[in-house]
């Protein structure tokens, strides 16, 4: 009898300590970074952990990556430096140079000479003379990265990672929040929004577009397991005695700013690092070159917004976005293949 | 006698299993969905707390008329409207996640946002 009654006993505690424990948390970090300001946030058993993993990535990535740390890795390989690369340092190399062939040199790595005289790196901005902006474009070297017995150095030029290096830190978050168990997971790195997997309740992450000419936002796309990364003009700017308004992102074709009636443009996709490079290398195409590309490709989708008020919207994207009243949109086209 | 006790036991532990399983659901579950939606069309104008402690009134005003939606401590309700046949006001407040309010003459849709309602983030 009573050793009935202690097993019915010892049943019920097995019970009630395997609800009682294993619960999920959702917790987040901010902190400034990679030149921006970085929300990460997390669901999982130990989501402080997991956290503090995030953050010390992010942290490293910056000190190998930035070309405003004058000691970081890249900065040294500028420098004309011959340097030992890392896995991931030679993974974020070799991807960009696949974006820029990709993209027939929209995307250009080698485009830092010319960002440099715009004084977008250093804040003291200028218009250079249109002789200097000839001698500028020679001085972009395309493909430009070598290594020999194990040393990688730059055969010309220099490099700027900016418009890849957020989007493959975004990619080794997901990945390894993964292997650390995580399933639901917000990383927003300045703008640059990767998802992983879906909201701790199971539904899409909600993210707003970003109106180019105010706060507000103009609309929103409902994503699991994507990242919804955006360029335009407007994130960083400067006014030119001449009063002529010049955006940071600068054409690798023409060696001036990127002023082609585009106004901004989203990239849905996987993976980060081509979410990024592909924003900028179709708000520098320009809108209907912008939109071929889309049809002679897969694998993402876009939202564009050009000067004019017409929100281009893809139709891999079209039924999981939602319009906003905004001013900035006269009118939405869906773009089918 | 024993096989009572034992019956008894055994009720015990079968309402413990069934109180801890409540308890687990519980404490799982997601949060409630107290944030609402307003489109007009399909393109939402306002999103917000479905509850505020002081009344809160959101005037619509489309091509077709006027709606004006009060949020206050109890939920949200069309107070007024100028449509024909004043359906919207009639469904008083918003129950069901299943059931918006509906103005149709005005395509309004008053609903509950849900954990969804707001924004994870924004793309810049």
């Amino acid at each position: 009898m009573y050793k009935r009654v202690f097993a019915a006993l010892l049943a019920l505690m097995l019970c009630v300590s395997l609800t009682g424990c294993a619960k999920k948390e959702t917790k987040s970090v901010s902190f400034f970074a990679m030149d921006t300001y970085i929300t990460i946030s997390v669901t999982c058993e130990d989501a402080q952990a997991a956290l503090d993993w995030a953050q010390a990535l992010v942290e490293a990535n910056e000190k190998k990556w930035s070309t405003t740390l004058s000691d970081s890795l890249v900065s040294r390989l500028n420098a004309g430096e011959k340097e030992a690369l890392d896995a991931d340092t030679a993974r974020l190399l070799r991807r960009a140079e696949e974006m820029r062939a990709y993209t027939d040199g929209a995307f250009e790595p080698g485009i830092y000479p010319l960002v440099k005289a715009w004084g977008f790196t250093t804040g003291e901005y200028r218009v250079p003379l249109d002789g200097e902006t000839a001698e500028l474009l020679r001085q972009v070297v395309p493909d430009n990265v070598r290594t020999e017995n194990g040393e990688t150095f730059l055969s010309g030029g220099m490099i700027d990672l900016g418009g890849i290096a957020k989007g493959m830190t975004g990619d080794m978050l997901t990945e390894g929040l993964k292997q650390r168990g995580v399933d639901s997971a917000l990383i927003n790195l300045g703008g640059n929004v990767q998802a992983l997997g879906a909201k701790p309740d199971g539904s899409a992450w909600r993210i707003g577009i970003q109106s180019p000419y105010d706060d507000s936002v103009m609309c929103v796309v409902s994503v699991k397991n994507k990242c919804v990364i955006t360029s335009g003009a407007y994130e960083r700017y400067f006014v030119g005695e001449d009063g002529q308004v010049y955006g940071h992102i600068i054409s690798p074709f023409t060696g001036r700013p990127v002023s082609n009636g585009v106004a901004s443009v989203s990239v849905i996709a996987e993976e980060g690092a081509m979410a990024d490079a592909l924003s900028t290398a179709l708000f520098v195409m320009g809108e209907q070159a912008a939109l071929d590309f889309w049809r002679a490709h897969e694998g993402f989708d876009l939202v564009l917004l050009t000067d004019g008020g017409t929100l281009y919207v893809t139709e891999g994207i079209w039924n999981d976005l939602t319009k906003r009243s905004n001013g900035a949109v006269k009118q939405v086209c869906e773009i089918k293949r | 006698m024993r096989d009572k006790k034992v019956r008894l036991v055994l009720a015990v532990c079968v309402l413990l299993a069934l109180v801890s399983g409540i308890w687990t659901y519980l404490s799982l579950k997601p949060a409630s969905r107290d944030s609402i939606v307003i489109t007009v069309d399909g393109e939402v104008i306002y999103e917000g707390s479905g509850t505020e402690s002081e009344p809160k009134r959101v005037t619509v005003k489309t091509a077709d008329g006027e709606n004006v939606i009060l949020i206050d401590s109890i939920g949200v309700r069309v107070e007024s409207a100028d449509c024909p046949d004043k359906s919207c006001v009639r469904m008083g407040y918003l129950k069901s996640a299943n059931l918006p309010i509906v103005c149709l003459p005005h395509r309004l849709v008053i609903s509950f946002g849900g954990a969804s309602g707001e924004l994870d983030a924004v793309s810049q």
